[in-house]
């Protein structure tokens, strides 16, 4: 079913706004501009579940790619180097509600350090660290919107936690033996763990159910609506509005400009494959730090010969993954951390960048379930370097299924010019149009505190008593779940693709709001700020409209 | 990066044969009863035709998926009808490794041959012959591909063939349910216990 729910419009009207992409920030964006009173169509690439539609089948979704990202990669380390086709290299969903369907939810705020960062730590060589044109302050009443209107839940008063206007709106999940053991080691270690904020409803709000724990979470989406994806709580009041048109299965190849260098429309191939314009007063891309690059580097025209947007050649550049480090355990008893949402506690002592490290980097530790489906596990339950089939590793599969967690490090990644998002020269997809080709090696600072993370994840399970622990080595990222920084924020037009309202420096009437936005990477979990950008700059272009300027 | 951290698990071939993990013994009770019925199941339903697979392609393969997922005290790819799961998905979504896996079966009996004289097939050689041939192939794309269909066929959801009667999640102990209340666990118990 994907109609019947809110306003259709004709494909001839000229709407206020185009939003191409319903995700994290597209879905925001639909609810704050159609609740201001605008026209807007938001154009998604991938289907419109209900959320009884979604399966518990762990085949089908992490192994088929139900709901996955369907446009080819390409990877390479560095620019010299011909980029070799990769499966499963970055990570998203294609459909509506974006990756915030199937993510893991947890959601931690930027600190006020995440925006000003280069002006406290100074050049990092081999990195182009910026400060934001924001500050913390300036974002905090839209981190609380998120608290409020998505819907998150935590404990205030978490170790080192900054300024916040208003309390969590729910409390924290209930805690899991995850939890428990992560809480009761790094407690003896000396660190401060706490209750994790997670976009996940504890209790019911806003008309909407809480979490049942059903564990089939990372990677998968609600059948409840108690995650907080935007298709869980956003979309349903952008159409409440009977100004908002979610137009499923739309996938945009072009967005168009007139002779002035305005943006008219988007082009795009609806769901028979017919190519369709939709024309619109003003356009905002939110299609993901990958997707959003893509789209512009293809929307090339004689008025704008290096892709729309990017007379910097700032478009595609400075990608950043988040770095991170895994270390599973495995313990005398069961955890069963199939059931229940994935993390509940975590510890954020290495927050900030401590020159004693030696080097450069910031970062935050959860303890998980992860590995927790039984084909992952049954793929997964040896430690690298032993024999992974037979008697004896059926053996450890049927014991550690209900008894592992994984302790997870998420960190700074660097900015760095190189990594980038380009179109592939030679492999395109189904339609003709250009793979991602992906440029990406990790800065060696961020690669000394992924392996400083996965250094105080073997700590972590040895004060909890684990039987087996099994660390995955730390080598240079091969595949990237958070998209971010690919079309960055700045005053500078030379430097930069957007200004602070999110508005392209090059063509007046275009937006661009997602991962691609962010500055910097943050310590890991940058949805909550790609949501409270993307609420921020619903404020912003609506004054912007309504004073007639845009 | 943490896809490709959770695959490495997922993937890294067993180089040390022998280097098996000695775990405490689980408690079998509950198992032996599953794999009972499982046994019985197998037993009293008619098995369905292969379509995809001939016949000796079938037999070859769930012999290789029988020494991945071996039959012990508990069961194992063969109760689980693992070749079933293998032989529809071969004829759907992964049909794109059929001609992998028919490679991969000449290349086998071609092994056993050249590890017993007169042997024409793997499935005829003893278990432990099995096993040495495997291991010498283990890190290859065939072997890859059988353990990960054995695995999807083990512990995927029933309806996609395999995974006959649950057996493969009765082992590990998942119970499928839509919702769990708390505790979930030994240790969050034992925090609710103490409060
Ligand atoms: C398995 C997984 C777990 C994660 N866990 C966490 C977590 O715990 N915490 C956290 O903070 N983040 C997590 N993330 C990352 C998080 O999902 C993303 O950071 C976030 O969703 C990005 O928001 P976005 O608005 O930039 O893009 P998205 O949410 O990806 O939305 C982009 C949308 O645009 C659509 N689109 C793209 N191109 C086109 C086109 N050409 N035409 C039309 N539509 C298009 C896409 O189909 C998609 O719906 C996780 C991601 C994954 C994959
Ligand atoms: S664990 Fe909770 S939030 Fe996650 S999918 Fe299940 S019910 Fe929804």
């Amino acid at each position: 079913m994907t109609q019947g729910y809110g306003v259709t419009y004709p494909l001839s009207s000229i709407v206020d706004f185009v939003i191409v992409g319903s995700g994290a920030a597209g879905g925001v964006l639909a609810k704050e501009l159609s609740s201001a009173g605008f026209a807007v169509v938001v154009l998604e690439r991938g289907p419109r579940l209900r959320p009884e539609e979604f399966e518990h089948d762990e085949y089908k979704y992490f192994f088929q790619n139900h709901i996955g990202a369907k446009t080819p990669v390409t990877w390479r380390e560095t620019p010299n180097q011909v980029a070799k086709p990769r499966e499963n290299a970055i990570w998203g969903a294609h459909i509506v509600g974006g990756s915030s369907v199937h993510f893991t939810a947890n959601f931690w705020r930027f600190r006020p350090i995440d925006f000003n960062e280069r002006s406290v730590v100074g050049d990092i060589p081999g990195a182009a660290l910026a400060d934001w044109p924001i500050t913390y302050d300036d974002l905090e009443p839209y981190y609380t919107k998120v608290d409020w209107h998505v819907g998150v839940s935590g404990e205030a008063g978490g170790w080192g936690e900054p300024r916040r206007s208003r309390p969590y709106p729910v409390p924290p999940l209930p805690v899991k033996s995850s939890g428990v053991l992560f809480e009761r080691a790094a407690r003896k270690l000396g660190w401060h763990p706490f209750p994790a904020p997670m976009a996940i409803l504890s209790r019911a709000h806003n008309g909407r159910t809480p979490c049942q724990n059903c564990g089939f979470c990372q990677g998968y989406g609600c059948e409840f609506g108690a995650k907080s994806s935007t298709l869980a709580s956003m979309i349903p009041v952008a159409e409440r509005t009977g100004r908002c048109e979610i137009r499923p299965n739309c996938y945009v190849r072009k967005v168009q400009v007139d002779a002035r260098g305005r943006a008219t429309g988007v082009i795009y191939f609806d769901r028979q494959g017919r190519e369709q314009l939709q024309r619109a007063r003003a356009i905002i891309l939110s299609c993901n730090g990958a997707e959003t690059a893509r789209l512009l580097l293809m929307s090339k025209s004689n008025r704008f010969p290096q892709g729309l947007a990017n007379s910097s050649g700032m478009v595609g550049q400075h990608l950043m993954f988040n770095g991170g480090s895994m270390v599973a355990g495995i313990y005398e008893h069961p955890l069963n951390e199939y059931k229940g949402a994935q993390v509940t506690r975590i510890a954020l002592d290495w927050f900030d960048s401590d020159s004693r490290r030696g080097f450069y980097g910031g970062g935050g530790m959860d303890a998980r379930g992860d590995i927790l489906l039984p084909i992952l596990w049954g793929m997964s339950a040896a430690a690298p370097g032993e024999r992974n089939w037979g008697a004896d590793y059926k053996a450890s599969v049927e014991y550690g299924f209900t008894r592992q967690m994984t302790v997870m490090g998420h960190c700074t990644s660097l900015p760095v010019a190189d990594n980038s998002v380009s179109l592939d020269p030679t492999l395109t997809d189904a339609r003709g149009l250009p793979a991602i080709r992906i440029t990406y090696r990790d800065h060696e600072d961020d690669l000394k505190m992924m392996r400083f993370l996965l250094e105080r994840g073997k700590e972590i399970h040895a004060a909890a008593g684990a039987q087996k622990v099994m660390p995955v080595p730390i080598t240079v990222s091969a595949s990237g779940v958070h998209l971010l920084g690919t079309c960055r924020m700045g005053n500078d037009p030379r430097t930069s693709v957007v200004d602070t309202n999110h508005r392209a420096h090059d063509v007046p009437n275009l937006f661009i709001c997602d991962g691609s936005s962010l500055v910097t990477s943050g310590r890991g979990q940058p949805t909550m700020t790609i949501m409270a950008l993307a609420f921020r700059a619903g404020d912003r272009i609506t004054d912007l409209a309504r004073r007639g300027e845009v | 990066m943490i896809p490709s951290r959770r695959s490495f698990l997922a993937s890294a071939a067993g180089a040390a044969a022998g280097a098996g993990i000695a775990w405490l013994a689980l408690d079998w009770g509950t198992v032996d009863e599953a794999l009972a019925h499982a046994a019985s199941a197998m037993e009293q339903r008619p098995l369905p035709p292969f379509t995809t697979l001939t016949p000796d392609e079938a037999r070859e393969l769930a012999a290789v998926a029988a020494r991945i997922v071996p039959t012990t005290a508990t069961p194992g790819a063969t109760e689980a009808g693992v070749i079933y799961f293998i032989d529809r998905a071969l004829g759907k979504e992964q049909g794109r490794s059929l001609k992998l896996l028919r490679a991969g079966v000449a290349d086998l009996a071609r092994r056993a041959a050249r590890r017993k004289p007169g042997a024409t097939r793997f499935s005829a050689l003893a278990a432990a012959e099995q096993d040495a041939v495997l291991g010498d192939v283990e890190r290859g794309e065939f072997f890859q591909a059988m353990r990960f269909l054995t695995m999807v066929g083990m512990f995927g959801d029933p309806s996609w063939g395999g995974n006959r009667e649950a057996v493969g999640w009765k082992i590990i102990g998942f119970e499928h349910r839509r919702s769990y209340t708390p505790p979930f666990g030994w240790y969050d118990a034992q925090v609710a216990r103490e409060r």
